[in-house]
């Protein structure tokens, strides 16, 4: 299979300065987790490209809007998470939930203000959906009518087992930022394959006993997580397409499977009871994989300039383990502090090898190849394409 | 001897070892059982017997489970004091 993308283009501020305008303003883009806005007036930023976008509980509503007042341009909501109202600390001007001005300050003093002009100072929307205890945006373009189940579609034949995923998390393990100095495709597309695990994790993920790829996905496999328990047999990993999305399979190895399940009795009472490693891409950015519905990690891959990344983490516990005794509550705080330094070692592995890449890529002398253990790169590089309006 | 309830506690909480098969100087890093998984079940039960924390790195200094047993007197002492 041939790469679509050319090297050029993980270099190139030009392609960044698109693909923000082509993909990360029209796309579904996960935000944060639920439990960072529980409380009125509990809001969290984050930075869409070099769009800085609010999020913030109006009394229990979850709203969205661009960091920027529309009086004289100040960040509304200058630290990155916190509890205030969305007021501006600039001349004091205080938003609602509908994001228009409704306290001014001396308001008789801006004669353009009128009831009827109010509406043209509105703060620039943003669509919010969720997905479990996950909150996503979508920048609201003007003109455009969202479509109730545009998020859903999004995901396809996706939406069903991962709603089932996410139903089962419990409380957050660990959250964590990490700049990686390398483009965001190289960040997604190392997220996107196997195939490099012998030569970069062999003291991590490898150890795990996952297997190579058997090959196509067997057809009962719909990515639902109680239909698809190594069908038919299947012991090796295999790949679902769901849109421009992707998923792969993993089983584990069978022995470490049955100790963890002696050593962790309580686990067996988490929700989804799913089998192996499950691995979740939505384009462009956003990845969810769960270890036998035990822990659940997402990532949020974001760009910052075209070759630097910010990659944001959640681990999520799962839920529903109902009251356990000291020595359970002991083993669980293990299990998830080592899961949380297993997510660490495998990220400082990756955004090892991303920068290295991303220091020679400019240097590339041919487009590259790609193996079938790389199919979902190649349906990345389509999906890619088809934004950016590419030939 | 507190020794022994340690070593009792560890048989417990490490799995496939037998009741009373392992004393004070039993290296415990070469019995058959011994790997990542049961660091963290020896850790837990640090935590829930003797409520206190021990990093797997200073864990690694100990050769036996005496040593083990002192390590986990001097940071209950340390968090005493």
């Amino acid at each position: 299979m041939k790469p679509l993308i050319a090297p050029s283009q993980y270099v190139d501020p030009g392609v960044l300065a698109l693909e923000l305008k082509r993909i990360f303003e029209r796309e579904w883009i996960f935000a944060c987790s639920l439990h960072e806005l529980s409380k009125d007036q509990d809001f969290r930023c984050i930075d869409v490209g070099n769009v800085s976008v609010v999020l913030q509980n109006f009394g229990g509503e979850i709203r969205a809007f661009n960091n920027v007042c529309s009086h004289r341009f100040a960040r509304l909501q200058t630290e990155p998470c916190g509890n205030r109202q969305l007021k501006c600390p600039y001349h004091g001007w205080i938003y609602n939930a509908e994001g228009l001005p409704y306290a001014i300050p001396r308001k008789p003093l801006i004669s353009e203000i009128t009831p009827q002009t109010l509406c043209d100072y509105r703060l620039v929307r943003w669509h919010v959906r969720f997905l479990g205890p996950l909150v996503f945006i979508k920048r609201e373009n003007p003109g455009e009518t969202l479509a109730e189940d545009d998020f859903e579609r999004q995901w396809g034949d996706f939406w069903a087992p991962v709603s089932q995923l996410a139903s089962a998390f419990g409380e957050v393990v660990e959250h964590t930022e990490h700049r990686v100095n390398a483009n965001w495709k190289l960040v997604v597309e190392n997220t996107l394959e196997g195939y490099h695990v012998d030569c970069v994790h062999p003291d991590t993920i490898r150890k795990l006993g996952m297997s190579g790829l058997a090959g196509p996905a067997p057809e009962s496999a719909q990515g639902a997580p109680e239909s698809d328990a190594e069908p038919g047999g299947q012991k090796a990993s295999f790949f679902r397409f769901a849109g421009r999305n992707s998923a792969v399979f993993s089983p584990l190895n069978a022995e470490v499977s049955a100790r963890m399940d002696r050593a962790y009795k309580f686990l067996a009472r988490r929700p989804q009871r799913i089998e192996g490693y499950r691995h979740f891409y939505l384009y462009p950015n956003f990845v969810l994989a769960s270890t036998r519905g035990e822990s659940f990690s997402l990532q949020r891959i974001l760009p910052i300039d075209e070759k630097t990344t910010v990659l944001t983490s959640y681990l999520f516990a799962t839920s529903g383990l109902g009251e356990l005794s000291k020595m359970e509550l002991a083993l669980k705080k293990q299990f998830y502090r080592s899961a949380a330094e297993f997510v660490q070692a495998i990220f400082a592995e990756d955004a090892a090898i991303c920068e290295q890449v991303q220091r020679s890529v400019g240097f590339a002398h041919g487009a590259g190849v790609l193996s079938d253990e790389e199919q979902r790169i190649c349906a990345f590089h389509e999906a890619y394409a088809a934004s950016m309006n590419f030939d | 001897m507190e020794v022994e309830q340690f070593v009792r506690h560890f048989e417990n909480a490490v799995e496939g070892i037998e009741p009373e098969s392992l004393t004070p100087q039993t290296q415990y890093h070469r019995i058959p059982q011994w790997d990542s998984l049961a660091l963290l079940c020896l850790l837990a039960m640090i935590d829930c017997e003797y409520e206190v924390q021990v990093p797997g790195m200073e864990l690694k200094q100990c050769d036996t489970l005496e040593d083990v047993y002192k390590l986990v007197v001097a940071k209950k002492a340390l968090k005493a004091a």
